[in-house]
């Protein structure tokens, strides 16, 4: 466990815990991570459940409750940027030239807009860059030049994530009118949210639509041009994705796993298991 | 840091993997390198340092050695402070983080820590 204050005020925490912090201020921009276990965020009104393959952002200037509901103890690892960094690596950062070869015009002026706070996969560069920042901080201790580098590298890597999944998904979106597409976005990412914290209840199709405030014709429609999925394929795949996680990190039975994330048949579990990843998942679980 | 591949530059890509077949090297694919060059792998039978195959007129230089990194940042910071020169920031090619340098002769370096990205779960 460690938490720091770099002398350029950039912060980095990992904590273990468990239960409700109190509101907290948040002046800069944050990020959260985290290892094992889950946490609820809830900003205004709004509460994501963060687990391991996913993580969330946080704007300067949404305060926010941190809740830890699993049973054992969370590790959540929360990094604060300074706005003076931030400044600094916008005045550095150049658009990747194949972004503006796309013609996304918004992607250069990031600089100006918030993040949307949302949910995004914790996956490829960036989960790289977390977790070597977070073995150097674990096992040599604090190099400032070092962690410095880590937490320019997030940066990047988090751009370049931005990039594929708000603009290039918004994209796709067939709606003409830009704040339109904009606000629709927005909310298929409420959708989104909705099935990556809720993703073990017995959820509907009318419950999602209610929450994103989209009837549930369009929210089908939209959410399958900006995912290449429907809602409920979109939600499959993230049982699946965590089964997976829990097959890999813990020794519960696979009764048991089908139950945590919210199959009602083991059979559909295993038939599906099988089909999205070409192997069992007592035999993922002894490779793994 | 272990020496992973050394780049050959040659005439005649496939004459080399013929070659280098011969000596139970195994062709493992292309991989994509800064500046738009495209370098054929050869992976060694067993544990041992393989050869990245780039068409002689694409690249002047005789060879490049390419190192194995588990942690590009770290390795680049540390070689950094000891007085290594690289020519650019780490960046990032589709096989994973890269950084490079040059030695005091001029022979070429790339340092690079593979990712697997297609296991992303």
């Amino acid at each position: 466990m460690y938490s720091l204050t770099l002398k350029n005020n950039n912060r980095i925490k990992r904590i273990r815990t468990t239960g409700e912090e109190g509101i907290k201020p948040n002046e800069n921009l944050s990020f959260h991570f985290v290892l094992d276990g889950n946490e609820d965020i809830v900003t205004n009104n709004y509460k994501v459940s963060v687990f391991p393959d996913s993580f969330f952002c946080l704007n300067p200037g949404t305060p926010y409750t941190s809740v830890i509901n699993s049973p054992a103890p969370a590790n959540v690892i929360s990094l604060n940027y300074d706005q003076q960094f931030i400044r600094d690596f916008l005045a550095g950062w150049q658009v990747p030239s194949r972004q503006l070869l796309d013609n996304h015009t918004q992607y250069a002026g990031l600089s100006n807009k918030k993040f949307m706070e949302t949910l995004y996969p914790f996956k490829g560069d960036i989960k790289y860059t977390v977790l070597h920042l977070d073995t150097i901080l674990c096992e040599h201790g604090v190099d400032e030049m070092l962690v410095d580098e880590y937490l320019y590298h997030i940066l990047l890597n988090y751009h370049e994530l931005y990039y594929k999944e708000v603009f290039a998904r918004e994209e796709k979106l067939d709606i003409c009118n830009r704040a339109t597409r904009n606000e629709i976005y927005r909310r298929l990412n409420m959708a989104k949210d909705y099935l990556y914290s809720n993703y073990n209840l017995a959820i509907t199709i009318e419950e999602v639509a209610l929450h994103a405030c989209l009837s549930v014709t369009h929210l089908r429609r939209m959410f399958k041009q900006a995912y290449n999925m429907s809602p409920y394929q979109f939600l499959l795949q993230i049982r699946l994705r965590r089964a997976k996680m829990f097959l890999r990190s813990t020794d519960y039975p696979v009764n048991e796993i089908v139950n945590i994330i919210g199959f009602e048949s083991a059979a559909s579990f295993g038939r599906l298991f099988r089909q999205q990843f070409a192997v069992t998942p007592m035999h993922y679980r002894n490779s793994a | 840091m272990n020496i992973k591949y050394v780049m050959l530059s040659v005439d005649d890509i496939d004459q080399q993997i013929a070659f280098l077949n011969k000596m139970d090297y195994t062709y493992k694919g292309t991989v994509h390198l800064k500046n738009g060059i495209t370098g054929h792998i050869m992976q060694p039978p067993v544990s041992m340092t393989g050869f990245v195959l780039i068409k002689a007129a694409e690249h002047q230089q005789i060879a490049t050695i390419v190192l194995d990194s588990d942690n590009c940042l770290k390795d680049y910071h540390e070689l950094k402070t000891k007085g290594v020169q690289f020519s650019a920031k780490p960046y990032y090619l589709p096989a994973g983080l890269a950084a490079d340098f040059e030695d005091n002769n001029g022979n070429h370096f790339l340092m690079i820590e593979e990712r697997n990205y297609e296991e992303e779960d």
